[in-house]
């Protein structure tokens, strides 16, 4: 508060268009999902009827839908394990050198998020070529000898979803990279410095000094990144598809099929609300960690 | 100490150097070589694409896709749609959220915690939840198939980052200035457009940026609320390129440089302050 009465009413007043716009655009959606989600809403019928839990209870009959649960998991913790010791490993790399080394690390942090700028339809379109029946792939390994027979890549079982998380680690990791190399130079050199006088080797130095420094941001990075992969949609609709028999099929993937190519509305709203409840648990960890940091600052 | 033992550690030294610098060197190459292939595949003549085994250069070069692509309607309608949407993103987004940054930053008011919270937790809520509610109220209210409705929906997932990264920026200008504006017989509405407004151009570069790109790559919203050939935004264009039966990969390829193309340039040229405004801003480290 600057001073007097005046000032905070139009200090409301300066957040009202944001406010509005927020609450038209977010909370309603939200409260329209969850109202929907206790009805029966099937687009061809005219009527909606509520039928309270019966969704949730259908849903969670519904094999698949499991299976879309586990490979959710499946793909969002590989992921985000990968970011981040990916992250962490380039920050490693590149840290706290000097001269031209300095300047190569600096800059290398500017490049390296080009990736992270694209869409993921561009991604998706160039890993389409890349992963083809006749493209690059298949044709170095068969040209090695690796490969007998062309491998369908993002067609086939075994490998369809482990190139979906590599795809996904390409195109997104720059941007944990880059913060956590943000965060490694916050890190005063004095305290490398004593260290090393005191004799710490240079892994002693990271476990002991480095980690706990970056921790919190770690910890931010990975929630962060948690909730941006359960809302992946892109890249998994633009190369596998869900397919092969579903093994790529993800939360997000269920529920735009649920909605948009059965029209059942109410069974994807409530669909929606079993992901709004996991998002909002990895949200408040997130939230708690964002308000430490404030206190602090 | 005699030399032949300093020697030894200077060549220990520039080899340890010349190892990192061929892992760094290794490592730009992995990194990039999907977008130089993308690059590489779309100046080739088709029948080049799949040749055995895949020279990284082509033998022969063509821009006879880039011409194709350029001379398309649908590519030419699409790339417009994608830039009003993304710039008029842009100005909305920065609008509202420089003048709720401002109020969030300078004044103190009950629930002012809780509308932080909220802020945030917008940011969190998986879009394709959004999906439904979206696709039901725009064709009720008309907003279906229509770039405005695009635009909204866009400028409300940028809005948070950009509320809180611009909030920041506000709080790094000290509040002398305002107060002194204040003393002058300036009015609130007139410390924000004349005093702070000008000091955050930095965090303004960077959230809009931000927000372009947002908007320029969105596919989930873009691809339900945009369906026409009027209204269809670029990554749509190439995204139904994708799903064809036969695709045409170095059509395909040309557009998605098309596609890229403008980001990196825009990178390049404001790099510092996005840096800057991504790594001070919303995500707090």
């Amino acid at each position: 508060m600057i001073v007097g009465e005046r000032f905070v009413r139009s200090g409301f007043y300066f957040l009202l268009p944001l406010l509005i716009f927020l609450i038209l655009t977010t909370l309603l959606p939200l409260m329209y999902v969850v109202i929907m989600s206790f009805f029966r809403n099937y687009l061809p019928e005219k009527n909606i009827s509520f039928i309270f839990l019966n969704n949730f209870v259908t849903i969670f009959k519904d094999q698949e839908f499991i299976k879309s649960i586990l490979q959710t998991l499946k793909y969002v913790f590989s992921c985000t394990i990968l970011h981040l010791s990916l992250a962490l490993c380039l920050a490693v790399y590149f840290d706290k050198h000097k001269g031209i080394k300095g300047t190569i690390s600096y800059s290398m942090r500017g490049i390296l998020i080009i990736p992270w700028l694209l869409s993921w339809t561009v991604a998706a379109s160039i890993f389409q070529l890349i992963l083809n029946p006749t493209g690059l792939i298949n044709g170095y390994l068969k040209t090695l000898g690796l490969i007998a027979e062309p491998i369908p890549w993002l067609g086939s079982i075994q490998y369809a979803m482990v190139w979906i998380i590599i795809i996904t680690v390409w195109k997104a990791f720059p941007f944990f990279f880059m913060l956590v190399y943000a965060a490694f130079m916050t890190v005063p050199n004095e305290l490398y410095e004593s260290a090393e006088i005191d004799g710490a080797s240079n892994i002693t130095k990271f476990w002991r000094i480095t980690f706990p420094m970056i921790s919190q941001t770690v910890m931010t990075l990975t929630m962060l990144d948690i909730i941006w992969l359960l809302r992946q949609y892109e890249i998994i609709a633009l190369t596998t598809g869900g397919g092969p028999l579903g093994l790529t099929t993800t939360l997000t993937i269920k529920i735009y099929r649920t909605a948009f190519e059965k029209f059942k509305f109410g069974l994807a709203s409530s669909q929606g609300v079993v992901v709004l409840i996991i998002a909002s648990m990895i949200s408040f960890i997130y939230i708690r960690l964002y308000v430490r940091r404030e206190e602090v600052i | 100490m005699n030399t032949s033992i300093i020697s030894f550690y200077k060549r220990k030294y520039y080899f340890h150097d010349a190892l990192w610098l061929i892992g760094t060197i290794l490592m730009t190459f992995a990194i990039f070589f999907p977008l130089f292939w993308m690059v590489s595949c779309s100046i080739r003549p088709l029948d080049n694409v799949f040749k055995f085994p895949s020279p990284l250069l082509p033998d022969k070069y063509t821009l006879d896709a880039y011409k194709r692509i350029l001379t398309d309607n649908d590519v030419i309608i699409s790339s417009f749609n994608t830039i009003f949407v993304s710039s008029l993103t842009t100005l909305g987004s920065l609008f509202i959220a420089s003048i709720g940054a401002f109020g969030l930053s300078r004044y103190a008011f009950k629930g002012k915690r809780i509308l932080t919270f909220y802020i945030l937790a917008t940011q969190m809520i998986p879009l394709i939840l959004l999906t439904l509610p979206y696709y039901r109220f725009f064709v009720k209210l008309g907003l279906f198939d229509k770039r405005l409705g695009l635009i909204i929906a866009y400028i409300s997932f940028t809005l948070p980052f950009c509320t809180l990264t611009l909030t920041s920026f506000f709080n790094s200008i000290p509040r002398s200035l305002d107060e002194s504006s204040k003393i002058d017989g300036c009015s609130p509405f007139g410390t924000f457009f004349r005093i702070c407004m000008p000091l955050i151009r930095q965090g303004m570069v960077a959230t809009g940026i931000f927000a372009f790109i947002t908007a320029w790559n969105e596919y989930l919203f873009a691809s339900l609320l945009a369906v026409s050939d009027r209204t269809r935004m670029l990554v749509v264009f190439i995204g139904s390129k994708i799903g064809q039966y036969s695709i045409s990969w170095t059509e395909l390829m040309a557009s998605t440089v098309l596609a890229s193309l403008p980001l990196i340039i825009i990178y390049i040229f404001m790099q510092k302050s996005f840096m800057r405004g991504i790594t001070s801003g919303a995500i707090k480290m």
